[in-house]
């Protein structure tokens, strides 16, 4: 009953902008409703309500059960989501301002919100089954809300495609456990699944995360969601959507190592890590930056993940949240103050402290500067790691994605050093400056609380080593991008040129993707043919008995002379025929 | 007392009988009129089978042991109130075309009583009566109301039901003759079946599967379908995907519920359906008439559920029931969208129908509706359909049980790539010449309140099923 409860705010919402004729009510409506669902989830860390559970109907002996739970893990999940549903929607109703259908819009934030929180009460496999494609399909309207752009909706449907794919996958291994437990409860999956059915579930239920999670090989959807509006990019990267395929996995994580699955999580995220962070390198648009070092966050989650360190994981997920949530609304305001341009190579920045503070503060925390979020969420995560080549890989990734994303602020830095722009071309609304300073001081706070609080919940414990030998990485990085790429020593055309080179990897994964696609299609062509044959032959079996039939016809003639010629040719052959045998 | 399926009839041959009689424009009124009756009716008889079981008919010819007795199972108590709905909504907006009302009003009266009829009769003779009335109505739908290849359409579509009438009647012949006691009383054959001689059991099987999958259009004999579906008129596509094949889809479940008789074949038939599955799923993709696009899905919709009855356990079993359910009424949803939407843009190629979203709100809806019922999507009638058939067949085939999902995922990236390019994209939108009646939306919001209703609600069903 509390999960009914805790989406019903958001629910209300969603229902009030698809009625609603007023475009201007909208907004705040769903600021009202992510506020009161803030409200309600600090009730819940108060007054728990534990375990609930519903029956939904039976079938034979088996009973359909859907389970809500309070347990920590959900909890903090909870209140990122309704967190940063609220900043989001704070941010957007300066975003939104110049647009039409606003009403749609926060229709399907709402919607979306309501999904997602759905999503992290299940405790139980159908419930968060329910909350995962319910996310899907409105994260699939939020990427494609720019309707009238084509890339928007080709983007949009390379997003469905692939999370589709997962939700299969998903129901597959779901259909598969249930079949062996009678039972989608995750408590009872955990004590009693064991045996090959169980791991080939789990397997693809992980395969399924991977794609909600952006990882490798079904990360490139993530990119071209770029071209959904901006808050909705903060959304699905900081707290949502890709956050939904690692809290599957944290959620179920005994289950899942239990069935050897921990090498396949690692490799899967080492992979993402080190294709994204190349990849972020060599891209210039502003938001395609962000998406890759969101694949590289989430990659470092399931290598957390699949070394057992549970910690490490929720720590790195929690800071993620906040810093990503932020970077994304600076990139908004950096979009927005340069009309819409997405080009980080013509994109300038104001000088104002308002805006670059915030702009710094979450760079810094995303690349992990001594005190903020990124710092300690990475370092635990690299500390987690119990395999050398594995930590060597992190060691040089690291190097990479501080480079990445200094460039990507030093590049727009660089540009409004030699371009001249009045105070009022970086007008940005109010409400999200306010959102955009609200989510610095959460960075900031954050990681200040932790540092009292790691003492007392017994965290990850960083050794001044791991630390140290981080901080000089991530300064070779810092170092390396400031010469390149405010120095300009990048400009020559052969470096830039080799940089992308090595660094195309996202071409080669659509060229597969095409493939697959393409392969399918031909199957469907030969079936296609065979279909009309099919369809040719029985129409060509019925002319040629029709034909048979005309043929007939004809010793049907009426003729006495036929008939009689015909009767003792008969007769005769009858009587050799018979004498013989 | 009368049994209500002969008032049900009464009152749906006095009403063709009206509608013949009166003029063209109090055609419609007149069948909704004798629909909504008869969906009342339906709904007094399955009240009445929850609180008191079946009460049986007279027997009419005693030393035969046939007679006129109706009556429901939990099964057929299911599919009645799917049928009945959908009849209604048929009735009432199925006419996108707005053309031959008397025609259409008379025709749909005829197949109510075949629907009705069907899912009442408790013995075989009734329920093979009822087939063919059911499939001469279909017949004539196509043949009088669809559009320019109507004719070969509805032959084709005629041949394939004939063949599937005569293994029928075959197999009825067989069973009356061999029974011991002749009699083709379906709650009796259930557990006769065991005594008949082991070639009989064999010719039984192999007529009345024939007949099923004929009717159900499972691959090979599948190829009436795309195009009786497509040239049908929208009214007669939503009776024929909706309702028609679940004549067949009852009959196989019947038949697998005789005792023994398919034991032996289980995992071939389960290999069939999932090959009918993926091929439907590859034929969609090829697909550019959104009308096509449709009938190949209620084709995969329903290899699905002969998949699930050949998993041939409780769970599957009522996953294929509630599948079709589910399937009769987003099928039939989705045909209703797709003729007003043939109606507003005078399009049906996906290639070139763009934005129909801003055009109609509500056909966008019913459309995406349907499509997310089709493939499963959660709080839709098909998520719960998809969770009793794919728990159920991987129950009864192990991992093998979950093959036609890949059908379903080759559909599903299909189906979302047509809402996202047709519905949704607004590059070179097309122009709307009217907007949806009154009577299609209400069909539109019917329809797809069904699909809500039992996708949150299935207890309703399941309590209903266990009977």
């Amino acid at each position: 009953m509390f999960a009914l409860i805790l989406v019903l705010p958001f629910i209300l919402s969603g229902i009030l902008a698809m009625v609603l004729r007023n475009d201007k009510l909208s907004g705040p409506i769903a600021l009202g409703a992510g506020i009161v669902t803030i409200a309600r989830i600090a009730i819940l860390y108060f007054n728990n309500p534990g375990v609930q559970s519903v029956n939904w109907f039976s079938v034979g002996p088996y009973t359909f059960t859907l389970i809500a739970s309070a347990g920590p893990m959900h909890l903090i999940f909870l209140a990122l989501i309704s967190f940063m549903s609220t900043m989001v929607i704070l941010y957007s109703l300066g975003f939104m301002n110049v647009r039409s259908e606003r009403n749609l819009y926060y229709m399907m934030i709402s919607f979306f919100a309501a999904g997602m929180m759905l999503f992290a009460v299940g405790a139980d496999l159908i419930t968060l089954f329910i909350g995962w494609e319910l996310i899907g399909l409105a994260s699939y309207l939020l990427i494609g809300f720019w309707r009238y752009k084509e890339s928007a909706i080709k983007a949009a449907n390379k997003a469905v495609i692939v999370l589709f794919i997962g939700d299969v996958l998903v129901f597959a291994g779901i259909a598969l456990l249930w079949s062996q437990l009678h039972s989608v409860s995750l408590s009872y999956i955990e004590a009693n699944a064991t045996g090959a059915i169980a791991s080939i579930s789990a397997l693809l239920i992980v395969a399924g995360a991977l794609t909600k999670s952006a990882q490798f090989p079904f990360h490139e959807w993530l990119t071209a969601a770029m071209e959904g509006p901006t808050p909705v990019s903060a959304l699905l990267h900081s707290s949502t959507m890709v956050k939904a395929g690692a809290f599957l996995i944290a959620i179920m994580l005994p289950f899942i190592l239990g069935a050897g699955l921990g090498p396949i999580l690692i490799g899967a995220g080492i992979a993402s890590v080190v294709i994204a962070s190349i990849n972020a390198l060599s891209t210039t648009h502003i938001k395609k930056v962000l998406a890759y070092s969101t694949i590289e966050d989430m990659g470092l989650i399931f290598i957390a993940l699949g070394f057992n360190a549970i910690w490490a994981a929720v720590l790195l997920f929690v800071f993620q949240t906040f810093y990503k949530g932020l970077i994304f609304m600076n990139a908004g305001i950096l979009t927005k103050s340069n009309k819409d341009e997405t080009d980080i190579r013509k994109i300038s920045t104001s000088k104002r402290l308002g805006i670059i503070l915030p702009l710094i503060i979450g760079v810094a925390a995303v690349a992990g500067v001594f005190p903020l979020g990124g710092f300690f969420g990475k370092i635990a995560v690299v500390s987690a790691v119990q395999n050398y080549a594995v930590y060597a890989v992190l060691l040089v990734v690291e190097i990479i994605s501080s480079m990445y994303i200094f460039r990507w602020l030093f590049v727009p830095l660089a540009n409004s050093k030699s371009k001249k722009k009045s105070k009022s071309d970086y007008a940005v609304p109010n409400s999200m400056l306010a959102a955009v300073y609200i989510l610095s001081f959460m960075v900031l706070a954050t990681s200040i609380a932790w540092i009292y609080l790691s003492g007392i919940l017994h965290g990850p414990m960083i050794t001044y080593q791991a630390a140290a030998i981080f901080t000089v990485l991530l300064a070779i990085g810092l170092v390396l991008s400031y010469l390149l790429y405010y120095r300009k020593l990048a400009s020559n055309a052969k470096l830039r040129n080799s940089l992308s080179r090595i660094s195309d990897i996202g071409i080669a994964i659509n060229a597969v993707y095409k493939l697959v696609i393409l392969i399918v299609n031909g199957i469907g062509a030969a079936v296609d043919l065979f279909d009309y044959n099919l369809y040719s032959g029985l129409k060509g079996t019925g002319y040629g008995l029709g034909r048979i039939s005309v043929l007939l016809e004809k010793t049907e003639n009426g003729s006495i002379n036929y008939y009689l010629g015909a009767f003792v040719v008969a007769a005769i052959i009858a009587i050799i025929v018979f004498s013989v045998i | 007392m009368v049994p209500i399926t002969l008032i049900v009839i009464a009152i749906n041959l006095l009403a063709i009988g009206l509608i013949i009689a009166f003029r063209q424009e109090k055609a419609k009124a007149i069948a909704v009129g004798a629909a909504v009756v008869s969906l009342l009716l339906s709904l007094l008889m399955i009240v009445n089978f929850v609180h008191s079981g079946n009460q049986l008919g007279p027997l009419y010819i005693p030393y035969l042991n046939l007679g006129l007795t109706f009556g429901l199972t939990g099964i057929s108590a299911v599919l009645l109130l799917m049928s009945e709905i959908v009849i209604l909504v048929t009735a009432v907006s199925g006419n996108t075309e707005k053309a031959g009302f008397k025609a259409s009003a008379s025709l749909i009266s005829l197949f109510q009583i075949a629907a009705f009829g069907i899912f009442t009769s408790t013995n075989l003779l009734l329920f093979f009566v009822f087939w063919d009335i059911g499939v001469v109505a279909m017949f004539l739908m196509i043949n009088v109301l669809g559009s320019e290849r109507r004719k070969a359409a509805s032959i084709n579509f005629l041949l394939y039901e004939l063949f599937a009438s005569a293994m029928l009647l075959l197999a009825i012949i067989l069973l009356y003759t061999y029974t011991p006691i002749h009699s083709l009383n379906i709650s009796y054959l259930i557990s006769a079946v065991t005594v008949l001689p082991a070639n009989v059991k064999v010719a039984v099987m192999l007529a009345l599967f024939l007949a099923f999958m004929t009717n159900m259009a499972i691959f090979p004999l599948h190829s009436w379908l795309p195009d009786a579906y497509t040239e049908a008129s929208t009214q007669g596509s939503m009776l024929l995907a909706g309702i028609l094949t679940k004549f067949g889809g009852y009959g196989m479940i019947i038949l697998f519920m005789l005792s023994g008789l398919m034991g032996n074949y289980l995992s071939y038939i389960g290999g069939l359906a999932a090959v009918s599955v993926i091929y439907a799923a590859l034929m969609i993709i090829r697909q550019k008439d959104l009308k096509r696009i449709v009938s190949y899905a209620a084709m995969l919709e329903m290899g699905v559920i002969l998949f699930a009855i050949s998993a041939s356990n409780s769970v599957a079993t009522y996953g294929a029931v509630y599948g079709m359910l589910s399937q009769g009424i987003s099928i039939a949803l989705a045909f209703l969208a797709v003729g007003a939407i043939k109606s507003i843009f005078d399009e049906r190629n996906i290639d070139r129908l763009r934005d129909i979203v801003s055009g109609s709100k509500s056909v966008s809806f019913a459309f995406a509706t349907s499509a997310l019922s089709i493939l499963g999507f959660p709080l839709t009638s098909g998520f719960i359909a998809a969770i009793l058939i794919f728990f159920g067949a991987v129950q009864g085939f192990g991992i093998y049980g979950l093959v036609p999902l890949i059908g379903v995922l080759i559909m599903g990236g299909f189906m979302y790539s047509v809402i996202g390019n047709c519905f949704l994209s607004k590059t070179k939108p097309l122009k709307p010449s009217t907007l949806p009646t009154a009577s299609q939306r209400f069909g539109f919001y019917a329809l797809a309140f069904a699909i809500i209703a039992f996708g949150v609600l299935p207890f309703l069903i399941m309590g209903l099923l266990r009977l």
